[in-house]
């Protein structure tokens, strides 16, 4: 059974139908130890899709179609006693400014403890020894000293491993980590990411992965979904993704990295179009270099292909009209470069 | 922490008291007029009284020299004789501080118990609730003091007769002072009850009155806090570990309230202050208040003089404890601290 | 036909408090122009006759007095409605007197910084070291009571926060470019500062202004409840509250009405001020 399933998901406004859903049409299915990555631009939808699984969406917004379910068990069906047992316990979230999400009143053992509190496996005799095992886990180091400081106290890559070590603390089945490391310094990132590698490995953890680094992605992830302007444009393993890009914005994407021996910067002409424009047609239509007429006026749906028997393709989907064909980048060391983080 | 102390009171507790006291003592003696003369009244036509007076008050002198006497004396306690009851001034003061503090104190009271939980009662149920707490706080806050004590007397008093309208206790109550405290001093009598009950009832109008005001911000300060921090990311983290409404807004987001209620608690001991002159006078409390008022009508300088001076100290020493507090409250206010 | 479309967008930002502030507001305005025509009498003629009757009855000798007389035999109505009139005359007052300054101060403060600054704050502190009511009273028993002493005390009341109100703008703008490049080209101060960084202030200033108003009305009305402000025949409604207050029992519409309207223009300042404050300083904030 998987672990988590998703179908048609759909966000949108509650209070005026009028406007346009933000996110619309996501589909996935995570199992027992997989890792997910979500990419796509700031305004893509890929950081409500993370919301949206735990039901912590901003009032504001809400789920309005589709199905989320958990073990099984559909999350709106839930109670928000069961919604509450679900975080933290099944699934962990951690977000992307780890000084801010931590209160500034409150000593971080406290709100390591508040984990144990929440969960009822750990006795309260127990709460140090436990607290520190976790500090040591996700690699502070003097964690003693760590738990009695107040987080004004913590630099921003310490505050992001005692929030991992937070999300850790019940022994979650999957975590999502909703661009965990955007916010601190690049050498930093690098350390965290291999250490949120690590601890998914050792405890086999589930990962939903939410970023808009390629880098970062195609390094975490084994799996990967791209969205642009609420929907999926492609997903798939990704390695293959990454390798032979079907839609013309991953391949986009995939050469905006700047070039060391060429000097260039490429980027994507244009801008995210305003989501009161989007229709059921091509919403990259305006910026893909491989535009049709056909592509601004007929409605484009995701399209999965299954692996063939001979293992030459993996699963994937595809939202467009034109899908490029396999074809390989220009240089190994593009890819190269893009698997380092 | 007390580098921290000493730099406080060194950078704004003396400046500020420095110049309350340049402000009393000018602003008197920018009086248009002779003030001997406006104290004398009649009596001023005759020169020699109005010399010798002009002597008692030292107004003969250069006016720098004037008020350097005025704060070395002060500085020693001595802050000039009442003109009207020929009393020090800080003795008068202090006589008549308890008063006051017992009705402040009591009105806090009022404020607290009453515009905190109201204030979380709208954060948490929101909707129609949250409407009437609203309400509640914007006509509070738009009260004239005077206007509602009346109108409460009017209702509570001399419609219902509910509750006296003057006085701190009934007449034929006579409780030595011990603290000034009546309802600390009553239980040194041998009926302590009836009195207890009697300084109660007298308690109760100025002290409602004197909270109105206050009870409406604090109610708004609470409320907004929580809400605002309904929106910050610890919140969201806190759900997303599992935590219910409840212990959210308990938890987390009234412990991250009390920072701006705090900020407005120094607010509001100036609004107490200034409710209480004319609380006291319309119910008659013997307290600091009214006397001044006195003070003022009469003309009695020094009396007007060492108040100001004593109420900018008051309010000082309570602002630097509301400061001492933000830390204790703030945690992130310690980061200039120590290290 | 753009009228219907103006009016529809300012109460819309204003939001529903502000505009119902706007509206008492506007009523209150409305009695104080039209205080002469709309009062039935004259607000300081005496009826002998008619001393102390109630809201609605007639007098002996067969007059209506819709909202009662005064032990006096002052027709309430009429003196309520020149309330209006004193209050928001009060009012206004206020405004223009601690606004000039205010600006005046803030400007020099912000924009010479250094010394100048420093003094002008500190008077700023010291005017601050007292409660606002405090410092009205000590300023009006050293100038002696009277309408005049009494907004001029007031007005030294509100100066602090248009003071810094102001000040905090002009450090903002202050590193703007169009400033450097107004005192590059030769502008006077005078005309960078007034007419170049004044008008970017004006947000925050509007909304300081109107709290000011209401913080005047209110503190005249103290003032004049303690004897210290207004003085008799003058009808403004804190000295009739406490002429009122004798007659407590007797004629207790004498402090009803006077208080009641008192409470109406403060209600309506503060709702109108709040609508202001969040549609000119809105920072995307439900409140």
């Amino acid at each position: 059974m998987s672990l988590l399933k998703v179908s048609g998901l759909k966000i949108g406004f509650p209070t005026s139908s009028k406007r346009k859903a933000l996110v619309e049409d996501i589909s996935f299915e995570m199992l027992a130890g997989e890792t997910l990555g979500f990419v796509g631009e700031s305004g893509s939808g890929k950081s409500l899709t993370s919301l949206s699984l735990l039901d912590l969406l901003p009032e504001t917004l809400k789920v309005t179609g589709g199905q989320v379910s958990w073990e099984g068990k559909s999350l709106f069906a839930m109670s928000d006693a069961e919604k509450q047992k679900l975080r933290g316990q099944t699934a962990a979230m951690i977000f992307q400014n780890p000084l801010s999400s931590l209160h500034p009143c409150y000593r971080v053992k406290d709100q390591i403890y508040e984990c144990f509190q929440l969960g009822d496996q750990v006795k309260q005799s127990d709460y140090f020894d436990r607290a520190l095992q976790l500090l040591k886990e996700v690699g502070i180091l003097e964690p003693e000293q760590r738990l009695n400081a107040y987080p004004y106290e913590l630099s921003g890559g310490m505050a992001q491993r005692v929030v991992i070590a937070m999300a850790l603390a019940r022994n979650p089945k999957l975590l999502i980590a909703d661009e965990p490391t955007t916010a601190l310094d690049v050498t930093i990132q690098a350390q965290v990411l291999r250490k949120i590698l690590e601890l998914q490995k050792q405890r086999g953890l589930a990962l939903i992965l939410v970023s808009h680094d390629l880098g970062v992605i195609a390094h975490m992830t084994q799996k990967i979904m791209v969205f642009y302007a609420g929907q999926i444009v492609e997903a798939g393993l990704t390695s293959e993704v990454l390798k032979n890009p079907k839609h013309p914005y991953t391949k986009a994407l995939l050469k905006c990295r700047p070039q060391a021996q060429t000097q260039e910067f490429p980027f994507i002409a244009g801008q995210v179009p305003n989501s009161d424009t989007w229709t059921e047609a091509c919403r990259f239509a305006g910026r893909c270099e491989y535009v049709q007429e056909i592509c601004r006026s007929k409605a484009v749906s995701l399209t999965s292909f299954t692996a063939d028997g001979s293992g030459a393709r993996s699963p994937g989907a595809y939202r467009c009209h034109f899908p490029l064909s396999a074809q390989t980048l220009t240089s190994a060391q593009e890819l190269k470069s893009v698997q380092h983080v | 922490m007390a580098a921290w102390f000493f730099r406080k009171i060194y950078s704004t507790f003396l400046p500020t008291l420095l110049g309350a006291s340049l402000l009393s003592f000018f602003l008197l003696r920018m009086v248009p007029g002779d003030p001997v003369l406006n104290l004398l009244g009649e009596r001023g036509g005759n020169p020699e009284m109005v010399e010798a007076m002009r002597a008692r008050l030292g107004l003969d002198k250069p006016l720098l020299e004037q008020y350097g006497i005025f704060m070395s004396q002060a500085i020693r306690g001595d802050l000039g004789q009442s003109v009207i009851s020929k009393e020090p001034v800080l003795v008068e003061f202090a006589a008549r501080m308890p008063a006051t503090l017992e009705l402040a104190i009591v009105a806090l009271f009022w404020t607290i118990m009453i515009g905190i939980p109201l204030g979380i009662l709208a954060a948490h149920f929101r909707g129609w609730v949250d409407v009437g707490v609203v309400g509640i706080s914007l006509i509070g806050s738009s009260l004239p003091i005077f206007w509602w004590a009346l109108v409460l007397i009017l209702y509570v008093s001399v419609g219902w007769n509910l509750l006296p309208v003057s006085g701190r206790i009934a007449v034929q109550y006579d409780v030595p002072l011990w603290s000034g405290f009546l309802l600390i001093d009553v239980w040194r009598t041998e009926e302590p009850w009836p009195a207890f009950i009697s300084a109660l009832r007298h308690l109760m109008l100025p002290s409602l009155v004197l909270g109105t005001v206050n009870l409406a911000l604090l109610l708004r300060m609470v409320r907004s806090g929580i809400l605002e921090a309904m929106d910050e990311d610890f919140v969201r983290l806190a759900r997303a570990k599992g935590a219910g409404r409840f212990r959210v807004l308990w938890v987390h987001a009234l412990r991250s309230a009390w920072v701006p209620v705090v900020t407005v608690l120094g607010l509001m001991v100036g609004s107490l202050l200034t409710g209480a002159v004319i609380t006291e006078t319309i119910f008659s409390w013997p307290g600091v208040g009214k006397w001044i008022v006195k003070s003022l009508e009469a003309r009695d300088y020094p009396v007007i003089q060492g108040a100001i001076l004593l109420f900018a100290a008051m309010m000082l020493m309570v602002n630097l404890l509301v400061d001492v507090i933000y830390l204790w409250v703030d945690p992130r206010m310690r980061k200039g601290l120590s290290s | 036909m753009k009228q219907p479309n103006f009016f529809k967008h300012f109460f819309q930002r204003l939001g529903l408090s502000g505009s119902i502030g706007f509206v008492l507001l506007s009523v209150v305005f409305l009695a104080a122009i039209l205080a002469s025509p709309l009062s039935p009498y004259s607000p300081i003629e005496v009826y002998t006759d008619s001393v102390k009757i109630p809201p609605g009855s007639v007098s002996p000798s067969g007059q209506k007095y819709i909202l009662g007389t005064d032990d006096l035999g002052r027709d309430l109505l009429s003196r309520v409605l020149h309330g209006a009139q004193v209050s928001v005359g009060i009012g206004f007052a206020v405004v223009i007197m601690s606004g000039f300054f205010g600006v005046i101060l803030g400007l020099l403060a912000g924009s010479f910084g250094g010394w100048v600054d420093q003094v002008i704050m500190r008077g700023i502190d010291l005017l601050m070291a007292l409660p606002s009511l405090l410092l009205a009273l000590v300023v009006v028993a050293a100038l002696g009571p009277g309408l005049q002493n009494c907004i001029l005390a007031i007005s030294l009341v509100s100066l602090p926060s248009i003071t810094r109100t102001l000040r905090a703008g002009v450090l903002i703008e202050k590193n703007k470019n169009y400033v450097w490049a107004s005192k590059h080209f030769g502008s006077s101060w005078f005309r960078t500062y007034f007419f170049g960084v004044l008008p970017n202030c004006m947000a925050p200033l509007i909304v300081q202004l109107t709290y000011a108003f209401g913080e005047g009305i209110l503190n005249a009305a103290a003032l004049g409840f303690l004897g210290l402000g207004a003085q008799a025949p003058l009808p403004e409604w804190g000295t009739m509250l406490a002429d009122g207050r004798s007659f407590l029992e007797s004629a207790s519409w004498l402090v009803i009405w006077p208080g009641f309207c008192l409470f109406v223009t403060v209600l309506g300042v503060n709702l109108f001020g709040d609508g202001l404050r969040q549609w000119l300083l809105s920072t995307g904030n439900r409140t």
